[in-house]
């Protein structure tokens, strides 16, 4: 399985304290059958909805496809594996040739 | 349960009134506000009724009372609203009333008139003024002709002896009469030309505009106005130019030739205007004291008055009880509020000092009314039920679930953290800002209908804001708190520097954590390019899921309902298969994908590995089709199957599936069939045993038998058309569910074409007319934002998810053929009352 412990158990248990816990601590009155509805049924559906979110990516099928200029992007900002010294020194013949991926720079996304 | 889950149990009751209480224990009834009457004399005409001539009287006051309202806004005086709530004056009262507000109206109407009269003096005074000062210029003229030199000293010195009419230019001319007067400016044109043709050319007209404009007294609007003078020769002439003045309505006014004459005339004049002027704002003060004074009591009256009317109505609902001199009336009360109602009747016949009223409960095979209560929260909710159809009386009320599925399957549709930040941000303004809000009362029908669903939006706007973050979509970004679980580490320069597209690979561990991101999407999906591939898969998965599973919910709640109205045969010939069908083709089917997402993928053992993967959807149609066993081909490691004994168990839940259908088809027929024959043997055998007449057992079975038969086919069609719409609605309503899946995507894309073609501009432009550029852009990016993917997603989101409740949810439990409970309470009459008000 590709599940990992901590945030299934987090999860799970936050709404699991939403929806089987809190309906029992709703104050009398009027409203106390349709507050535990609320709170029971939001509960099952969010958890319900994040739980489908996190199987379908346990075991994916295939990965992202990424422009290789967002490979690098990415290198630098989220993985800390490239210095910009790293490409000005080793490879000075590298920055006449990127010229050729320029044009798909421009369309190149940027997540942060 | 709660009384929202059920409606609440109504009774229908008789109430006698004594003639003396009636009106007070209406009154108390109105306050109430939770009994509704039926109307006994449905036949009667509206003018034959026992208290028309009360109504009469109150519409003749509340005419009255408008008159008044009308002539307070014309003064701009504000009308106090203090919020009092004063209770219905008792028929002694009114006549007090009536003797006021034909008081007022009067002195109203007296004031008014006079200040028309003082008005229209007024103006002539006026318009004579201006001809006593215009005539100079004419004067002027004369004496000193345009192309002549001007003679500074001379023109000042002669004015005040020269005569109108000098000898000096004019002496030839003898008999030389002229007519002064004013006309409206917009006349004088066709005024110049009548004379003209009229006359033959013989008058001479001068005319100069009055600057300022007059008023006039009947319309109260301001108009301009001339002076002119038309001179001619003649009596002939003369009665001709009175008679075109009068057709044009031109006012004359007596103009004295000497300049004496008019200088004294012009003192004359001022004074008698400055008294007038006096006279006028003493006029105008009066009335204003009058308005002021009545504009506190207004709102009070009003209320009063439509009070009296609404329990006059009601009133002639009831019939007349002669021998007991009361009246008798029917209404239906819900059961819980039955002492309220009793206290509220005994307040009413303290009151007036009368005997007490009776109140006697009856028992009727009529369909009482549906009555939910609800608080303005769920208010809406059962409003968004109602308007499909009011349920059917005593069925379980699809409402209380709805404060959550709808707002839940809206978010699925809408998930973007920063619409739907907005739309919380909305609805929680408005839900902060109640009061004030609702006490401002608008006829813009657009904002009433989002000030009434607030709490919905709110409700939206949170849960749109959570499946946000599940789809990790920020305006179209993603945002990375916890850090992807795919990498590019694995890469080298040259890699990358040869490869335009590089496609990470879920087996190595360099690339793929093997743990998925904690909390929703990846944030690496939305900077890749296949990320419409991989969304698309989960999207229809989560589509399908959830469509299954909340019509599976509906399917259960339909026990309650078979349980409460005592139908077993429901539970086992209709509840049960259905069950069984839904759940042994489209549960197993949700089976199927959990298993694939946890059975298959990469870096394990080839057999399951990615390309091994069978697709869930062919998997379902080969089951449907029952296509024969596939076996597996030589040296191919990939089975067709997902687990050992796969194609048994689909058999298996396929036949069994299949035979539900007759199942819900014959069961319930073939069963009240039985029931009906055995009825007939038991009333025919005690027909035999008890005293009939001899053809009548025949008779009766014959008319049972032929009953019988009606019913049966009545049964069996109604049986077919349950069954098809069940069976072939699983499967449809279940594709139907993917408009989830849809409206996501076009949401999705949508923000990002916004982001990419917009914003994006803005935040590339550089250097130092960036910073302007990026204001721009930015006001143009919010807007589109605001207007497409706000409202008009959001609206077009709120429809589908309605459009799910309603029929996908709802046909699989719901009756909905129930008529709803409208009490008699002032609240309602007056808030309408009120409203009819604001559109004129």
């Amino acid at each position: 399985m590709g599940a990992d412990a901590i945030p299934v158990g987090v999860v799970t248990g936050f709404w699991a304290v939403v929806g089987i816990v809190f309906p029992f601590i709703v104050p009398k009155g009027p409203n106390r059958g349709v507050t535990q509805v609320v709170l029971a049924l939001t509960a099952s559906t969010c958890w319900l909805f994040w739980l489908l979110c996190y199987m379908h990516q346990m075991n994916p099928l295939f990965g992202p496809q990424l422009h290789n200029t967002t490979v690098l992007a990415i290198q630098y900002l989220w993985d800390g594996s490239l210095t910009l010294d790293n490409l000005t020194t080793e490879n000075p013949s590298s920055v006449s040739s990127t010229s050729a991926t320029d044009d798909s720079f421009s369309t190149t996304e940027t997540a942060f | 349960m709660g009384s929202l889950f059920r409606s609440e149990e109504m009774a229908l009751c008789q109430l006698f009134l004594q003639s003396e209480s009636a009106y007070t224990c209406v009154s108390e009834l109105g306050e109430l506000g939770l009994v509704q009457f039926r109307d006994l004399n449905p036949d009667v005409n509206a003018f034959q009724r026992k208290f028309v001539n009360e109504v009469r009287r109150c519409d003749e006051m509340e005419r009255k009372l408008r008159y008044l309202e009308r002539e307070i806004r014309k003064d701009g005086i504000p009308v106090l609203d203090t919020g009092e709530n004063p209770e219905a004056p008792i028929p002694k009262e009114m006549i007090d009333l009536e003797v006021k507000f034909e008081k007022l109206e009067n002195e109203l109407k007296e004031v008014n008139s006079n200040a028309e009269a003082l008005k229209r003096n007024y103006l002539e005074l006026t318009e004579l003024k201006h001809i006593l000062k215009k005539t100079q210029v004419f004067f002027d003229e004369a004496m000193y002709p345009p192309n002549l030199p001007y003679d500074q000293d001379v023109y000042f010195d002669d004015d005040e002896r020269v005569n109108l009419l000098t000898d000096s230019s004019l002496h030839h001319l003898k008999h030389i009469g002229f007519v002064a007067g004013v006309i409206l400016r917009e006349r004088i044109p066709a005024f110049e030309r009548m004379l003209w043709r009229a006359c033959r050319g013989n008058v001479f007209l001068r005319q100069a505009e009055i600057e300022d404009p007059l008023e006039d007294p009947t319309t109260g609007e301001q108009v301009y106005k001339s002076v002119f003078i038309i001179f001619f020769q003649g009596d002939h002439l003369k009665m001709r130019v009175k008679k075109i003045c009068e057709g044009f309505r031109a006012t004359m006014y007596p103009c004295p030739e000497a300049p004496a004459d008019r200088r004294e005339m012009a003192m004359g004049v001022k004074t008698r205007l400055d008294d007038l002027n006096t006279v006028l704002s003493q006029t105008q003060d009066h009335r204003h004291r009058v308005l002021v004074s009545a504009a506190r009591n207004i709102r009070a009256w009003m209320m009063k008055v439509w009070k009296i009317k609404s329990i006059y109505h009601t009133l002639n609902m009831f019939n007349l009880d002669v021998i007991q001199n009361g009246l008798i009336a029917e209404c239906w009360i819900p059961v819980a509020n039955l002492e309220d109602v009793q206290l509220a009747l005994r307040r009413g016949t303290e009151k007036s000092g009368s005997l007490p009223a009776i109140l006697n409960r009856m028992n009727t095979p009529e369909a009482p009314p549906t009555f939910h209560r609800t608080n303005k929260f769920t208010k809406a909710f059962q409003t968004l039920i109602d308007s499909y159809g009011v349920a059917t009386y005593r069925e379980i009320n699809p409402a209380p679930y709805t404060i959550i599925t709808f707002p839940f399957l809206f978010a699925i549709m809408f998930g973007d953290l920063g619409h739907g930040m907005i739309m919380a941000l909305f609805g929680a303004w408005m839900v902060w800002r109640e009061k004030p809000l609702s006490a401002k009362k608008t006829d813009n029908e657009i904002w009433n209908i989002f000030f009434g669903g607030r709490y919905i939006i709110f409700l939206m706007g949170l849960f749109s804001m959570y499946t946000g973050l599940v789809y990790n979509d920020v305006f179209s970004k993603s945002i990375n708190i916890f850090g992807s679980s795919w990498h590019g580490n694995a890469y080298n320069d040259s890699t990358i520097l040869e490869n335009k597209e590089l496609t990470l690979d879920p087996g190595d561990t360099k690339q793929y954590d093997q743990y998925p991101y904690p909390f929703g999407l990846d944030p690496m999906w939305q900077i890749s390019n296949n990320k419409i591939n991989f969304f698309n898969s989960y999207k229809m998965k989560i589509s399908i899921i959830f469509g299954i599973v909340h019509m599976l919910f509906g399917v259960i709640l339909s026990v309650w309902n078979h349980r409460f109205f005592n139908r077993p045969l429901n539970i086992y010939c209709e509840f049960i298969p259905q069950l069984i069908f839904l759940t042994f083709l489209f549960v197993y089917l949700i089976l199927l994908v959990f298993h694939k997402w946890v059975w298959y993928g990469a870096g394990g053992d080839s057999s399951v590995s990615p390309n091994c993967a069978p697709s869930i959807l062919i998997t379902f149609i080969n089951m449907v089709l029952v296509k024969p066993y596939q076996e597996k081909s030589e040296g191919d490691k990939c089975s067709p199957y997902m687990f050992a004994g796969q194609f048994g168990i689909q058999r298996f839940l396929l036949i069994v599936a299949l035979f539900c259908v007759p199942w819900m088809l014959c069961a319930k027929p073939f069963f009240l069939h039985r029931a009906n024959k055995r009825r007939q043997l038991v009333m025919q055998a005690n027909g035999g045993e008890g005293v009939i007449e001899e053809g009548g057992a025949e008779a009766a079975a014959a008319a049972v038998g032929t009953e019988e038969q009606h019913d049966m086919s009545e049964v069996m069609i109604h049986q077919g058309i349950h069954t098809i719409e069940y069976v072939l609605g699983s499967v449809s309503h279940t594709a139907s569910y993917l408009r989830l899946w849809a409206l996501s995507l076009a949401h999705a894309q949508l923000s990002e074409v916004l982001w990419g073609m917009v914003l994006r501009i803005g935040l590339i432009a550089g250097g130092k007319g960036g910073g302007i550029v990026m204001y721009l852009i930015f006001a143009i990016w919010a807007s589109l934002t605001v207007a497409i993917l706000v409202l008009m997603e959001g609206l077009s989101a709120f429809l589908h998810t309605l459009r799910l409740h309603w029929v996908e949810f709802q046909s699989k439990f719901y009756g909905g053929t129930g008529y709803a409970f409208v009490p008699f309470a002032f609240e309602t009459i007056l808030d309408q009352a009120e409203n009819t008000v604001v559109e004129q």
